[in-house]
């Protein structure tokens, strides 16, 4: 079995603790039993920055509890000279640095389509998060109910087509 | 509505100045205007990919939930994503 490691940058994190599943937001049921890492920058956006909003303490509580792992700014690796040609907030490339560092194994996830693009560019394993749900239902980590749920729950973020292929692709997981 | 104290530019202060004693709601007008125009602005680089969703909370000051929530208030997309 491949164990994955993933580095989350905000767009994906602040989406899934915005959207709900039945009562629990989509980050509580699809985190669940993960190794999510963030660096700082992306904590600071996500926490920090957040404050006391609800959706925000969503984010904390997740840290707190060890779904999400911040890691040391020394972990980070160095900084990346070839992110000076585009224009990348501090969390999307802390996220690309430490996916980078961290190597063979690790997956950047972001809904971000600029940071996709360099990521590919640089060699970087990236996905949107669309993808890191249907992955882990593939790799049975998740029930394939509960990615469907998951999937809908946040539809409303993603262009047409994107959400239809993604159930699409999951009812190709049914047994 | 709440006041709020805002560091001016000289040259922009005589012009505000004048503007607000003939009419004292002026001043939210223009900060209105402002704020939505570098918000469109923003948003046009965001889906050409000229910026990063990350990049764009910063260049706007706000954080990435206060632009989740501004786009979401005007019916705008929620990602960069083409489509």
């Amino acid at each position: 079995m491949v164990t994955c490691r993933f580095v989350f940058d905000a767009s994906p994190l602040i989406a899934s603790c915005q959207f709900a599943v039945g009562n629990r937001a989509v980050a509580e049921v699809a985190l669940a039993g993960t190794a999510v890492q963030i660096p700082p920058a992306v904590y600071t956006e996500v926490v920090t920055r957040g404050g006391v909003r609800p959706d925000a303490l969503t984010a904390t509580r997740l840290i707190q509890t060890g779904y999400i792992r911040m890691v040391d700014a020394s972990a980070i690796g160095p900084p990346l000279e070839d992110l000076q040609h585009y224009q990348l907030g501090q969390g999307e490339s802390e996220a690309l640095r430490l996916t980078m560092h961290l190597g063979a194994g690790t997956i950047m996830v972001t809904d971000d389509f600029l940071a996709l693009i360099i990521a590919h560019r640089l060699g970087v394993s990236c996905q949107l998060f669309l993808d890191f749900i249907i992955g882990r239902a593939a790799r049975g980590e998740l029930p394939l109910s509960a990615a469907q749920q998951i999937v809908q729950a946040v539809s409303p973020r993603y262009p047409v087509g994107f959400v239809p292929h993604s159930l699409a692709m999951l009812r190709r997981l049914q047994p | 509505m709440s006041l709020v104290s805002i560091p001016m530019p000289e040259d922009l202060e005589q012009v505000l100045k004048a503007v607000l004693e003939r009419d004292p709601n002026k001043g939210t007008e223009w900060l209105k205007a402002g704020f939505e125009a570098r918000l469109a602005e923003l948003y046009q680089q965001w889906q050409a990919l000229q910026i990063s969703t990350a990049r764009f909370a910063e260049l706007l000051g706000v954080s990435p939930w206060e632009l989740a929530d501004l786009l979401q208030a005007r019916g705008l997309k929620a990602t960069n994503l083409p489509g």
